[in-house]
This record gives C-alpha cells, sequence and structure tokens, in this order.
C-alpha cells in the first residue's frame, strides 16, 4: 500500500451528489493556433472517401507534460492539385494551451488519403510513436526526439494497402509491446467509382452507400520487439470476419486480465474480438449482445467508445449510428455481457436526428458522472434534395449524465456546441492542465474545432499518467478504478476509440466535491496490481508501475 | 355502428330501436352509391347526383321520425319507472343518440345512469368515449379512472387509464392497471385466454375499413362530407346540395348533348372506336368543356391513344385549374407511364391551384416517394393530415402519414397521427402495435406496453406484436416473461430475425446457454441473409441509375448491359423489363424487345406493357399479335374504368 508523497491520510467524506455546472466550450482553434482545415477533395464524382472525413489525437509527443495535436488530412482522388495540398499538421502545445505548427519540422509527411491516427510508444524509448491510417499503404512513425519522427519503411510491416479507418496500440499478448489493430472498411478503389443517387431528371449524384462495396477484413499485427510489426491477421483468427470497418475501441470487457477489441461496423453486425491469451481471438459480439441492437438489426456504427458511465466499475459501450437509428448505449452486465439502453437511458430519442461520427465519455462538469460527447453531420451532401428538412451540417452534442439519464444540453452546452457542422472525428484532453476536459473535433473539408472546457474547473477532479515497466511504457492497457466514499469509477488507459482518433492517454476522473480520491487502484497491463491511498485532488499525478506516485503537478487554476 | 350497447342492458323495451338503427343503415349506405358517382369516371353520374342525395334526405328523415318515436315511447316509460327499468330506458336512448351524433344527449343519458347504478364502468368507459368524441379529454380520463375503479379487472379499463391517464391518476394505479395488462398477456401467450372480438366501441358513424384503399373526399365536396362524418348530417345534407348545384360534373351542358350521351353510353358497353367518334364530336360542340375533353381523354387512353389522351387532360385543367378529377387522371396517366418526374410536376401545379385537396396532395407524396426523393409537400401533408378528409381508410392513411413524419424525424408528429389512428380504428390489432412500438421508441413505455398487449388481444397469432412484447420484458429485466413471449414469436414467425435475436438474448440472461447460443446463432444466418438481400436491392438501384445515365447519354449497349445485370439481381421485375426493351427498341433488336415485353406482363406489368407490346409487334409487321395486344390493354383498361 503506498501513500501519495506529502499527503496526510485522511477520512474522505463521501462525496455529496455532485452540483451540475452548466458547461461552458468555446471553440478556440483559431485563437490558439490551431489553423487546420481538412482537404477533403470533394467533387462531382463523388468518390466515397469524401465523405468520411479525416481523424485527430491529443498526444504530448515531448513529454512536456502539454497535450500536443496531431491532425490527420485527407487528400484528392479527382485533382492531383487538390491532393497535394493535403498535409498532415504536428501541433506542439508552448505549454499554456496555445500551439504552434511543428509538422513542416517533424519529419511526417502527407502520403496516401488520410483517415486516421493512434498513438503509443512502440519501441518503449518513453516517446510516443504515430500510426497513420489511408485510403492506401499506412505509414508508422517513431518519434526520435527533439520533436522529429522518422517513417519506418512499409510502416514495419503493418503498412497494409486498403481502406483502414481506426486503429489501436494495445498489448493483446502482454509480452510489454504494443501490438496494432488497424480495421478495415471497404473495397472501394477509385478506379471503380459507382454512380449513385437518384435517377431524376435531371440525375442527381450523391455518394454511394457501404453495402454496395465488398466488406473487409481487420488487420492485427504483433510487435516484434525490434521496431517491426508481424501481421498475425490470419492466424489471430481476426482475418475469417470482413466487416465495413469504422471504429475500433478496446477493453477488458469480461475483466479476465486481456484486452478485447470492439470494431463498429457500418451497416453490418459489429465486431467483439475475445482475447483467448494466446494471440488469437473469438468473435463474440452477438453472445455479448453488442452485435446488433435491441431490434436484432445492425445499424451504421461509426464511432465507439468503453467507459464506465454507470458508475459500476464496469465499461459499458457507445456507437454511433445513421439518423433514424439512435446512437447505441450499452450496459455493462458484468462477465462480458451487455444490454442495449439506449432508450432507457434517455439516448434514444435525442440522437435520432443526427447522423453521428466520433465519441467520447467524458465528466465535463465533474461531477463525477461519465457524460457524452458526439460528433455529427451526414453524409449526403445532396441529403435536403433527397429529404425535405435534411441538413447536411448538423449540431454537435453533449449529453449530460444525470444518474440513471442521459439529457441533452443544448445551448447549454455553451458556444462551442452552437454552430452546425460537417463533424466527424473527436478526441478529448486537456489542453490547459485545468483539470477539466477539452474537446478537439474535426469537420469534414473544414476547419478542425479545438473546444475549450471553461466550466468543468468548477469540480475537483484527478488525472493520471501511466508510465509502464513490465507493461508496454505508456500503459496501455491499464485499469484504474478510484474509490470515493461509496463510489467506484473505473477508467482504462486506451488507444484508439471515438472514430479514427485518440483521447489524451492520461485518464482523468471527476471528483465533485471531494478533495481526495481514497484509494486508487491499478491494474497494469503486465498483471501486476498496486494501489495508491489518498491521492489529493486537483493534480496530474504520475504513476510509475511498481513505483507508484512518483510526481504531482498541480493543476492550472 | 351496431348498436353494441344491447349487451349492456338486460333486454330491449321494443323494437323501435332496431327501426331506427335499419335507418341509419339505409342513410350511409346510400353514401356509397353519391361516392363513387362523384368520382365521375364516365361522365354520365351528374345527373344521379341530386337524386342519391335525396335518397339520403329521406333516409333521415324517417330515421329522425323514427328515433323521435322511440323518444316518445321511452320517455313515456321513464315516467314512475323502477331503477331497472329507468336504465334501461336511458341506456336505450343514450344508444340512439350515438348512433345519430347527438352526443351531448348521449351524455346526459348515460349521467342518468350512472346516477341510477354508479358502480357500472362500462357506462363510466362509455361517458369516457363519448367526452372524447366531444372533445373534453381530461373529463374523459376522470371517466376513464372511474370505469377502472369500477372495475380493474377489466383490461379495456386497464388500457384506457394508462393512455388516457389524467393528472388524478397516480402511478401506482397505473403499476396496477399495467399488471392486468400483463396478466392478459401471459393468458394470451399460453392460450388460456382467446382473441377478443372487437371489444372497442367505435363511436363514428361510418366504419373506417376500407380494404387498403383511402376513399378521399372530392375536393368541392370535403366540408359536406366533413359535416357528415362529425355527425352534423343535416348541416352535411345541405352542404352536399350546394356542393352538386356547382359541380361541373352535374352542371355542365356539354355532357348532357346527344353525342356525349351516346359516347359514354358506347365507353360503358366497351365499344372504345365508336365512344371515340362521338366523344370527338361532343368537344367539338363544346370546346370549352374540361369534363368533355376527361371523358375524351379517358376514352383515348382506353385505346392506348397516350399522346391524345394527356394532351387532352392537361387542356382541361389550362381551362379549369381547379378541375380535380382532370388534374387526379393526369397525374395517373403519367405514374402509369412510368413518367414520375412529370407526374410530381402537375401535381405540384395541382395542389397550387387546389390546396384543399387530399387526394392531390397524397398522389404528389405517393409519387415522391417512387422517385426516392421527398417534396417539401410531404411536409405540408405531415401538419395537414388531420384535416384531410377521409370516407374511409383514414386509419390507414394517418399511419402512412405517420410513417412518412418518422422519416422527416419528426417523431412527436408521427405518434399523434398514430393515436389519431388508433382512435379511427380502435379494433385494429395493426393500428395498436404500431403506436405501441412508436411509443416504445420515444421512451414512453407503460403506453407503449398497453398498446401492445391490446393489439395483442386483438389479434394473438401476430409475432411482430409478440417480439415487441418481448422485448419490452427483456428490457426490463423480467427474463421468464420474455422468455415465453418471444418463444411465442418463434413459433409464429421463425424466420423473424428479430424475434429469434431477442429470444437468443433472452435465454442468456435466463442462464440457458446452449440454447441461446443457437439461437442467437440463427439470427445471425438470418441477419445475413437479409443483409446480402439489401446489398443486392442496393446494387441494383445503383445499377438502375447507371443504365438511365447510359441511355441518356446514348451509350445503348452499357445501357442493355446495365439492365440485364439489374434483371440478374432482382429477378421477375415488371419495370426492369420494360426498361430494356425501351432500350431493344431504341437499337432496333425488336425480337428481344418483344421478349422483353412478355416478360413484363408474366410479372404483372400491366396494360402499359400490352400496348408497348402491340407497338413493337406493329413495328415487326406482326399485324395479328399487334391487335391482340391491343384489344388486350383495352380489355384491361375497360375493367380499370367499372372499377373506379
Amino acid at each position: 500500500m503506498l501513500a501519495a508523497a506529502g499527503a496526510a491520510v485522511m477520512l474522505v467524506q463521501q462525496a455529496p451528489a455532485a452540483q451540475t455546472h452548466p458547461a461552458a466550450f468555446r471553440d478556440v482553434a483559431s485563437s490558439r493556433g490551431l489553423d487546420f482545415v481538412h482537404v477533403n477533395g470533394a467533387s462531382d464524382d463523388k468518390y466515397f472517401p469524401e465523405i468520411m472525413g479525416s481523424g485527430g489525437l491529443f498526444l504530448d509527443f515531448d513529454n512536456d507534460g502539454w497535450l500536443d495535436v496531431f491532425l490527420v488530412d485527407g487528400g484528392s482522388f479527382a485533382d492531383p492539385a487538390v491532393a497535394r495540398r493535403a498535409r498532415h499538421r504536428l501541433y506542439r502545445n508552448r505549454g499554456n494551451g496555445s500551439f504552434e505548427d511543428v509538422a513542416a519540422t517533424s519529419g511526417i509527411r502527407h502520403g496516401a488519403y488520410g483517415m486516421g491516427a493512434c498513438a503509443g510508444d512502440a519501441d518503449n524509448d518513453g516517446l510516443i510513436d504515430l500510426y497513420v491510417t489511408s485510403v492506401g499503404p499506412n505509414q508508422f512513425y517513431r518519434n526520435a526526439g527533439g520533436g522529429r519522427f522518422s517513417e519506418v519503411p512499409k510502416a514495419g510491416g503493418a503498412d497494409g494497402n486498403a481502406w483502414s479507418t481506426s486503429c489501436a496500440f494495445v498489448d493483446i499478448d502482454r509480452d510489454g509491446y504494443l501490438d496494432l489493430f488497424v480495421t478495415n472498411y471497404v473495397d472501394a478503389p477509385a478506379a471503380n467509382n459507382r454512380f449513385c443517387g437518384v435517377t431524376g431528371p435531371p440525375p442527381i449524384r450523391d455518394y454511394c452507400h457501404p453495402l454496395i462495396y465488398p466488406p473487409l477484413t481487420s488487420a492485427l499485427y504483433r510487435n516484434t520487439g525490434h521496431g517491426t510489426f508481424e501481421d498475425i491477421s490470419a492466424s489471430s483468427g481476426v482475418a475469417k470476419y470482413r466487416g465495413n470497418g469504422l471504429g475500433v475501441a478496446v477493453s477488458d470487457v469480461d475483466e479476465d486480465g486481456w484486452p478485447d477489441v470492439f470494431v463498429a461496423n457500418d451497416t453490418m453486425p459489429n465486431f467483439l474480438f475475445h482475447n483467448e491469451r494466446n494471440r488469437t481471438f473469438t468473435e463474440t459480439a452477438d453472445l455479448a449482445g453488442v452485435a446488433v441492437s435491441s431490434d436484432g438489426k445492425p445499424k451504421a456504427g461509426m464511432g465507439t467508445a468503453f467507459g464506465d458511465f454507470a458508475g459500476t466499475g464496469h465499461a459499458g459501450l457507445i456507437v454511433t449510428n445513421h439518423e433514424t437509428e439512435m446512437h447505441s448505449l450499452f450496459t455493462s452486465l458484468g462477465g462480458g455481457l451487455f444490454s442495449d439502453v439506449t432508450l432507457r437511458r434517455g439516448i434514444g430519442p435525442v440522437t435520432r436526428p443526427f447522423v453521428g461520427f466520433g465519441v467520447a465519455f467524458l465528466d465535463y462538469d465533474n461531477d463525477t458522472r461519465p457524460d457524452i460527447a458526439i460528433a455529427n453531420g451526414h453524409v449526403m451532401a445532396n441529403a435536403a434534395q433527397l429529404r425535405a428538412g435534411a441538413k447536411y451540417a448538423q449540431r454537435n452534442l453533449l449529453l449530460r449524465n444525470t444518474g440513471d439519464r442521459f439529457v441533452d444540453m443544448g445551448d447549454a452546452a455553451g458556444p462551442g456546441f452552437a454552430p452546425e457542422l460537417v463533424s466527424r472525428g473527436l478526441a478529448t484532453g486537456d489542453i490547459d492542465n485545468d483539470g477539466d476536459l477539452d474537446l478537439l473535433i474535426t469537420n469534414n473539408g473544414a476547419a478542425a474545432n479545438l473546444l475549450l472546457n471553461e466550466a468543468g474547473a468548477a469540480g475537483n477532479a484527478l488525472v493520471v499518467r501511466t508510465i509502464g515497466e513490465k507493461s508496454n511504457r505508456s500503459g496501455i492497457g491499464a485499469r484504474l478504478t478510484a474509490t470515493v466514499g461509496a463510489r467506484r469509477q473505473l477508467r482504462e488507459v486506451q488507444s484508439g476509440s471515438s472514430y479514427l482518433g485518440q483521447n489524451d492517454l492520461r485518464v482523468h476522473f471527476g471528483l465533485g466535491q471531494a478533495t481526495r480520491v481514497d484509494r486508487l487502484e491499478i491494474r497494469w497491463p503486465s498483471g501486476a496490481t498496486e494501489t495508491v491511498e489518498n491521492l489529493a485532488a486537483n493534480q496530474v499525478v504520475t504513476l510509475r508501475e511498481g513505483k507508484g506516485v512518483i510526481g504531482g503537478v498541480p493543476f492550472v487554476r | 355502428m351496431r348498436t353494441r350497447l344491447a349487451t349492456l342492458v338486460l333486454l330491449l323495451l321494443t323494437a323501435l330501436p332496431s327501426a331506427a338503427a335499419a335507418q341509419k343503415e339505409a342513410f350511409f349506405d346510400a353514401l356509397l352509391p353519391l361516392y363513387r358517382s362523384l368520382a365521375g369516371a364516365y361522365g354520365d353520374e351528374g345527373a344521379r347526383l341530386a337524386g342519391q342525395i335525396e335518397t339520403m334526405a329521406r333516409a333521415l328523415a324517417t330515421w329522425d321520425a323514427s328515433t323521435r318515436d322511440a323518444e316518445r315511447e321511452l320517455r313515456a316509460q321513464l315516467r314512475g319507472a323502477d331503477p331497472q327499468t329507468a336504465l334501461q330506458a336511458h341506456t336505450v336512448l343514450a344508444s340512439m343518440y350515438l348512433d345519430r351524433g347527438r352526443f351531448q344527449d348521449a351524455l346526459r343519458e348515460l349521467d342518468e345512469d350512472l346516477r341510477i347504478d354508479p358502480k357500472r364502468a362500462p357506462f363510466h368507459r362509455l361517458r369516457g368515449l363519448t367526452l372524447l368524441a366531444l372533445d373534453r379529454p381530461r373529463e374523459a380520463a376522470g371517466a376513464f379512472r372511474a370505469a377502472w375503479q369500477a372495475d380493474p379487472a377489466d383490461p379495456q379499463n386497464a388500457y384506457h387509464l394508462v393512455v388516457h391517464g389524467s393528472g388524478a391518476t397516480a402511478p401506482p394505479e397505473v403499476a396496477r392497471a399495467l399488471e392486468t395488462l400483463l396478466d392478459l398477456e401471459r393468458a394470451l401467450v399460453r392460450g388460456e385466454r382467446q382473441r377478443a372480438d372487437a371489444p372497442f366501441l367505435d363511436l363514428r358513424p361510418i366504419r373506417d375499413e376500407a380494404a387498403g384503399a383511402i376513399a378521399f373526399a372530392p375536393a368541392e365536396y370535403a366540408p359536406a362530407f366533413a359535416l357528415l362524418l362529425n355527425g352534423q348530417l343535416e348541416a352535411g345534407l345541405t352542404a352536399l346540395r350546394q356542393a352538386a348545384s356547382g359541380d361541373s360534373l352535374a352542371a355542365d351542358p356539354a355532357l348532357r348533348s346527344d353525342p356525349a350521351v351516346r359516347g359514354i353510353a358506347a365507353l360503358r358497353q366497351g365499344q372504345v372506336a365508336q365512344a371515340l367518334g362521338q366523344l370527338e364530336a361532343a368537344l367539338t360542340l363544346a370546346p370549352r368543356s374540361t369534363q368533355a375533353r376527361r371523358i375524351l381523354a379517358t376514352a383515348y387512353w382506353v385505346n392506348g391513344d397516350i399522346t391524345q389522351s394527356l394532351e387532352q387532360l392537361r387542356d382541361a385543367v389550362r381551362l379549369d385549374p381547379r378541375d380535380e378529377r382532370a388534374w387526379l387522371a393526369l397525374s395517373r396517366e403519367l405514374d402509369d407511364l412510368g413518367e414520375r418526374t412529370a407526374a410530381a410536376d402537375e401535381l405540384r401545379k395541382a395542389v397550387t391551384a387546389l390546396p384543399e385537396s387530399g387526394e392531390l396532395r397524397w398522389q404528389l407524396s405517393t409519387i415522391s416517394g417512387k422517385r426516392q426523393q421527398t417534396d417539401q409537400a410531404d411536409l405540408e401533408l405531415i401538419a395537414a393530415a388531420d384535416r384531410l378528409v377521409v370516407l374511409a381508410g383514414s386509419g390507414d392513411l394517418h399511419g402512412r402519414i405517420a410513417a412518412l413524419a418518422q422519416a422527416h424525424l419528426n417523431y412527436d408528429r408521427a405518434v399523434a397521427l398514430l393515436q389519431r389512428r388508433v382512435a379511427l380504428t380502435p379494433n385494429s390489432a395493426s393500428a395498436h402495435e404500431t403506436l405501441g412500438r412508436a411509443y416504445m421508441d420515444q421512451g414512453r413505455e407503460d403506453e407503449g406496453c398497453a398498446e401492445l398487449v391490446v393489439a395483442l388481444w386483438l389479434d394473438p397469432s401476430r409475432a411482430e406484436t409478440l417480439t415487441a412484447i418481448g422485448r419490452l420484458h427483456l428490457a426490463a429485466g423480467r427474463i421468464a416473461a420474455a422468455v415465453e413471449t418471444l418463444t411465442r414469436a418463434t413459433a409464429l414467425a421463425p424466420s423473424n430475425a428479430t424475434a429469434v435475436h431477442a429470444l437468443g438474448e433472452a435465454l442468456l440472461r435466463a442462464g440457458r446457454m446452449t440454447e441461446g447460443r443457437s439461437r442467437l446463432e440463427e439470427a445471425e444466418r438470418l441477419q445475413t441473409q437479409a443483409t446480402q438481400l439489401q446489398r443486392r436491392q442496393r446494387t441494383a438501384g445503383m445499377l438502375t441509375l447507371e443504365a438511365e445515365l447510359h441511355r441518356g447519354k446514348g451509350e445503348h449497349d452499357a445501357a442493355i448491359e446495365a439492365w440485364q445485370q439489374v434483371l440478374a439481381l432482382e429477378g421477375q421485375s415488371a419495370a426492369a423489363h420494360m426498361r430494356l426493351a425501351e432500350v431493344l427498341v431504341a437499337v432496333t433488336r425488336l425480337d428481344d424487345a418483344a421478349a422483353q415485353l412478355v416478360m413484363a406482363i408474366a410479372a404483372n406489368g400491366g396494360a402499359e406493357a400490352h400496348r408497348r407490346l402491340a407497338l413493337v409487334y406493329a413495328a415487326m409487321g406482326r399485324v395479328a399479335e399487334s391487335a391482340r395486344e391491343r384489344r388486350l390493354y383495352t380489355d384491361v383498361r375497360l375493367k380499370e374504368l367499372a372499377g373506379s
């Protein structure tokens, strides 16, 4: 049992019911230096990838304790001049929540039409590496330090060459090295671009439905520990299953100590790859109750995230879907089983009008209950011509967790949630280290948003950074359970998640009025467990496997 | 409405109510021939309108006289009557007044009934329904609650308490009422209780059943029919007379000219060539007559002279933009020809000229749906649904507009429309089931449960209803009930993927892992089949589009190949065969074109397929076959005309 350095032992009162604070998210992208505008290459030929957008993520690539931003750019299939304009962007946080574009000197280059990215310390050198997915060969960048990334040829064996979408670093065999899971979408080569839409006259062309194209398999790459990856898609069993993969989220759903992988498939049943502990996986989504919604039908699964929204200590699951379908919320019943609670938790009616992509659980107001943020935006540019009243641009959603339901914050979410956009990626992270979670949102063919949370700081919180020793250096896969009084909150250090992106790897606990965490239990990916007691709130603590708390930096408030 | 109150009283006092009921039937039975005449299919119906209205007036007069006689008799019996006799008299009077649409009077009699016997639940319930008919929902809720308090075991009372809850309804009462309904559900699933045969009273004067058809009131007659449907029969008759007097079908002298009379008679007898000659002559005598043009257009249409038919109809609506019959004929012909864009364009103009026409609005929405596009007019239709006057099929119409509202993400409006559908067709299992599912989608579980159980009560063999209820049990954690209900659902519909999947989930949650896995595997197999079907359909749609584009660019070979791929995916599709035939004609592959049209006919391509085949045979010099197909075409059109 380890005591927090410098903290007196105190008995912690059970946190009273946390007060709800109105949200006040404000877009500060341009004022903070994030001048990225996504190039989607939208054309009259309606190439399918043009509607998918690209992703973004938070990462601390220079280990200065301040979150940096990586944004993926698309490209063009129709116009080479437009394609040449596309550039992935790396923004370094100056240490005050403002950013400078360091892409030009980073060594990161734009390759094929960019889709998503994920980050993790793949070589355990203490520096976070980057994997970028594309419609074509993917890229793996090793962080060389000093703000430089070096591209590993053929992505170290993980280049693939399909339409890749979301990815996640995950140590599937608990050998201390981060492996890589990549999901792929459909086989829709540009040379075989079909004409979809309505006949008219005049004919109205629009983007095709994914069922027009053949589905693809996901890929699993095992980290050899020598800077390369071995493709074990076939031997692992993952390649037996074809789907229209868009979102990836990782969690130990049956709590057996081994990470499982969920794939959100578009218009096909989702996959839940259960880790059999021997570098093989069994697809169990149907048995687990997350393959389809409660009406037994697959939906347009796009973004996805695991999170303990019910405060039970078990991770539930959310999947964003198409308009009229409702985004799906599943609560964990324990033992790897889930139940669809979309309607009972109020998610259903409020999400029905929206086409949802990026999604995350976040306790925006630090009241201990994880809320939900969703990036929405239609996929049919001609939606209004095809359905009177339909909207291409849609507002994003902030849903507050009241304990038994989720409620749309609407205008109370703040001006950052007011505009109607064609949003895609969404990532959470604390860019100004003030203890509340901010949001990065990518928009298709438009500027990205950086939504600064200006209200969450009213509540107390704790942010935890993990450093593995026997486990992977990033601590990805670690399960942290914070106990405050009778209340327990589970968080997992997760790569991937949402849509085409990744959240800050540091985990965030909203504590409400509590000033301490009674007990923080950590189960490391290696299987080792530790407990830290009496952690003071309102700081970013760093935990090193086997050493406990090695540092704490107060929030900037 | 049959006098169902007969089941509530111990005996009827006299035969007078039966006479009144018979006169009521006579009144509404006279409505049907009037309605058919108003369609004006042949053009000679106008002369009958006045007579048909007077038949209704005579029936009403006799009905009212019967009612007055019955009132006198019953009131006489009330003087000094014992409570039982008084109860029966008031009940019969209430029944007569309800039949006659005199809801306020009926309410008075029901109040007298309840003064005598305040514990009689059916009276409270009937009072509630009467108050709903008077648009007094809050008082109705109170009446339904009183009915439930008098007899909580009656499922009808439980249902009304849940769905017509008042501010005074306490949550524990709702919970008890739901228990009653769940007991009923359990009994139905186990076969311990039989289906109910139309248990809900319907206070509308006309049954809404129309076997799938929707009988819109013509625009000029809509106010009159609205009055009739609302029970304001005298006012309705007055309005009918007024509308008929201004109706060109009755007033246009062109239809009474000798050539017109002879032409119409020939058309009725199927002598089309003769009809054409006479009707052309009639038009020459009255070139500004829209009715003459419309009937001539009909004759051209029956004869397969499409261009001439369309020309006459376009002229008719130009002469009189408020001629609803001409607009409807024009849009139907264009739709039948597959020219849906043109049909939509004409209907938009029609709706602008005649915004009060429900049928024109409905046709525009239907055409838009066939084009896989929606129109701004859809939103107007959704908003205007409550104002549409429909003689029969109103429940069905409300259901279909509700589906349109859902497609436009207006779920509150959809629920309101489905509630109306249930009110119009209270004994329709489908209506209750659809509303139940809509409630469930809105998270309104109690009301959803009530509607679904009633749907099951009306038809225990509906697998969809059982599936919805089973899922409700599952969501509520009533696992054993979920297993039982879903087992019954899958027994009735083993290929219903939703039911099989839900049963699988329920079995797993019940700890029956092996059975659960087996069901889930089966559900997955069914769902895979469904996905494959969707793939085929979407791919066929995409290929159809490509085919049309190729054709538009004159790329006939590519168009032919695309249509052939469509047919390979879709199998029998009359529309695809006909479109392929068109392209084959364009490249003078007439033998192949004929073969495609023969297949179109086999796939129920209708009269148009015969007409096109006749043209192809004519181009091939196969005169006899061409004539045969033309005759077949005309025969089909004449049958359609006779049935319209």
